[in-house]
């Protein structure tokens, strides 16, 4: 699904990212954790195509062909997902159209004919229900007057919207309470499959205890220093980051 | 390229004047003596004069304009046999699913087959203004007078003396007109200058819409001149829209008054989106307390279009509340300017005055000039005022894009989003449908 090489990359030219090999296959859910300024969130800006960062080295490969050429708006029509960290405001742009717009240019992109508004609406619907978000929010702007955790909530009902293949989630579990976690993880792990992949990038491990990864990769200086299992995880919230490395 | 200078157009009135041969009433005449006396010395404005420092008019002054007058029965005759016995050309200006009574200008001439005025309460006059000076010349003399040219505007003292016509509403006392009311402008490629001149007079706790169109054939190159006074007796109610919507090479220049009286209240929705170049003037002159008036205005000029519009709200007497609200966007090589000016009067309490001013600029050659100007002699006073300018926002742009959106969809989606503030407040829902579909067809 998404095979990392020897990525290196720059913003405001310093280097942030020195040489990260990652491959995620179908199916599989790997955890990136790290210490802040590790380059966690860099990983996650260069993958979903932000003009402000300059690859200088490396390739990255989504279903074997090369995703850094892509635009921004191809990647998410060839099903490339991120939940953002800090999910912008659009006043005058409502959640409904927005979306709408989104599956539909998707749609567009992939051939096939655009939704009907009634079943749209179902499935609005639907996915606001499993991220138990009120129905007022399909008419509200995007984001505008949101709290922190009904932002961060946004994004996964957007994602369950969008279906991607492959989800880049970076901290979504920052600034949400213990229950707000639950229903974002659920809603996560509602869409888990043979044929999705998650990467989910988190500063602690809690939120792995609801998405339980395949592998945990730890990230710090720009460098992915050690991989392993679930347990992984586990030991890094007991000894801390510099006790693994 | 010559200019045309202020003689050519005293020229024109002097040939305009032995044409009416005695068929205008003595006081309108002397009134449009007085104009033309006024006009020449004015002259026209030019970029040192504080409210015309951003309209520059020299390509106006380069063109030439062919004046017409309603004696000129014979061009009468072949402008309006165009429309004669197709209405195509005001159909696009109609709102689907509105039903409205219809008064029908065609390069300045009134039109009685495109006009839809039958069925109206027998308190209402609806038709032209050289109809009612003669039913009603009284009422006409009261407000066709001098007390506009006495502004600065030379083109409005140059329309009070060319006018020979223009949209006219007459509302009794207490009259409820569950209909809108709908002016259509429309202009050939004539080569002509239309002067209109416009009086809507609603009369105590009358309630009243009022929709506007000026239109013209695609290429077609004319003047429209337009002075409107609309006036609302105490406790009376408009709601009034105007679209701008000339031909691209159109020249477009309007001074418009609202007249208020007590508690009276007026919503106007103001577009300017068409023409080669138009300058529009909104003048709030309270002179009658707690009344109230709201301007909404959306300026969209792309092209090499300049789209000017100034407000001008004048707080002469207490307890009155003015609200203004104009956006521009501005697309390619074109420029918009909104200058506004609040004046509050030394003495004067209670008054609330607001005026915001946002302005989008799309491309770098895209300019908008913008201008509060406020004027404050009393204490008492609420007052705010806002303007800021930027371009569309690259962070939200991405957020969009990282959905899978196009990025011309984005664009399309935030500028949409800019307007929506405009047009999403519009009360009639076939208004707000169609100013929609245009803004973002044109």
């Amino acid at each position: 699904m998404l095979v990392i090489k020897n990525l290196h990359a720059k913003v405001g030219g310093k280097e942030i990212l020195k040489g990260i090999h990652l491959e995620l296959k179908k199916g599989e859910v790997h955890a990136l954790m790290g210490p802040n300024g590790s380059g966690k969130s860099t990983l996650a800006n260069v993958l979903s195509g932000r003009e402000d960062y300059e690859v200088t080295q490396g390739e990255v490969l989504y279903e074997g062909k090369s995703l850094l050429h892509m635009a921004p708006e191809e990647r998410a029509c060839k099903g490339v997902f991120q939940s953002f960290q800090y999910p912008v405001e659009i006043p005058g742009v409502s959640v409904t159209n927005f979306l709408k717009t989104a599956v539909n240019s998707i749609k567009k992109y992939r051939g096939e004919s655009e939704i009907d508004a009634l079943d749209f609406l179902k499935l609005m619907k639907e996915k606001m229900k499993l991220l138990q978000m009120d129905e007022v929010f399909m008419s509200r702007s995007l984001n505008v007057g949101f709290s922190g955790g009904e932002k961060k909530r946004n994004e996964i009902f957007q994602m369950a919207m969008l279906e991607p293949k492959l989800s880049i989630l970076d901290e979504t579990d920052s600034g949400l309470d213990i229950d707000a976690i639950k229903i974002v993880s659920q809603g996560v792990n509602s869409l888990r499959g043979p044929h999705t992949s998650f990467l989910v990038i988190t500063h602690y491990q809690r939120l792995l205890n609801y998405i339980v990864p395949d592998k945990v990769h730890v990230l710090s200086d720009g460098k992915i220093i050690r991989s392993g299992g679930k347990d992984l995880a586990l030991l890094l919230e007991e000894k801390g980051y510099d006790g693994v490395g | 390229m010559t200019l045309h200078t202020v003689q050519d157009y005293v020229s024109q009135y002097k040939s305009l004047k032995q044409s009416l041969n005695g068929s205008v009433s003595p006081w309108l005449k002397e009134l449009k003596d007085s104009a033309i006396e006024q006009f020449q010395k004015q002259g026209f404005p030019n970029k040192k004069v504080e409210e015309w420092k951003y309209t520059d008019i020299s390509s106006f002054l380069e063109s030439s304009f062919k004046p017409r007058h309603h004696e000129d029965s014979e061009r009468i005759r072949g402008d309006l046999a165009i429309f004669g016995d197709g209405k195509e050309n005001i159909e696009p200006f109609i709102f689907e699913g509105l039903d409205c009574y219809r008064v029908v200008f065609i390069n300045g001439l009134f039109s009685k087959d495109l006009s839809k005025i039958e069925d109206l309460p027998s308190q209402v006059f609806l038709g032209n203004l050289q109809e009612f000076i003669k039913c009603h010349p009284h009422i006409a003399r009261n407000y066709v007078n001098k007390k506009l040219h006495s502004k600065k505007n030379a083109f409005t003292s140059l329309n009070t003396a060319l006018f020979s016509n223009g949209a006219c509403l007459y509302v009794r006392e207490g009259q409820k007109i569950k209909k809108p009311l709908h002016f259509i402008y429309f202009s050939t490629n004539s080569n002509s200058a239309h002067y209109l001149r416009n009086l809507f007079i609603i009369g105590k706790a009358s309630k009243v819409t009022i929709l506007e169109s000026f239109g013209g054939e695609e290429n077609a190159h004319y003047f429209n001149s337009v002075v409107s006074q609309i006036v609302t007796q105490e406790q009376s109610q408009c709601e009034h829209y105007r679209f701008q919507l000339e031909g691209k090479n159109a020249f477009h220049i309007s001074d418009l008054y609202f007249e208020q009286g007590l508690k009276s209240e007026v919503r106007s929705f103001l577009f300017g989106i068409g023409g080669r170049f138009s300058r529009q003037d909104v003048n709030v002159p309270f002179t009658q307390g707690h009344a109230q008036c709201f301007l909404k205005g959306l300026l969209k000029p792309k092209g090499s279009q300049v789209i000017d519009f100034h407000t001008l709200v004048e707080h002469n007497v207490s307890n009155c509340v003015s609200d203004q609200f104009f956006k521009a966007v501005v697309e390619e090589k074109a420029q918009g300017v909104f200058d506004g000016k609040i004046i509050v009067a030394k003495g004067t309490k209670g008054t609330q005055a607001r005026q915001i001013n946002k302005n989008l600029l799309l491309s770098e050659g895209a300019q908008v000039f913008a201008k509060p100007n406020l004027e404050i002699y009393a204490d008492d006073v609420e007052c705010t005022h806002g303007s800021s300018t930027g371009q569309l926002d690259q962070k939200a742009l991405f957020y969009l894009k990282s959905r899978g959106i196009s990025e011309e969809e984005a664009r399309k989606m935030l500028i949409h989003a800019f307007v929506s503030e405009i047009i999403e407040s519009i009360p009639q829902e076939a208004v707000r449908k169609k100013i929609d579909h245009i803004v973002f067809s044109s």
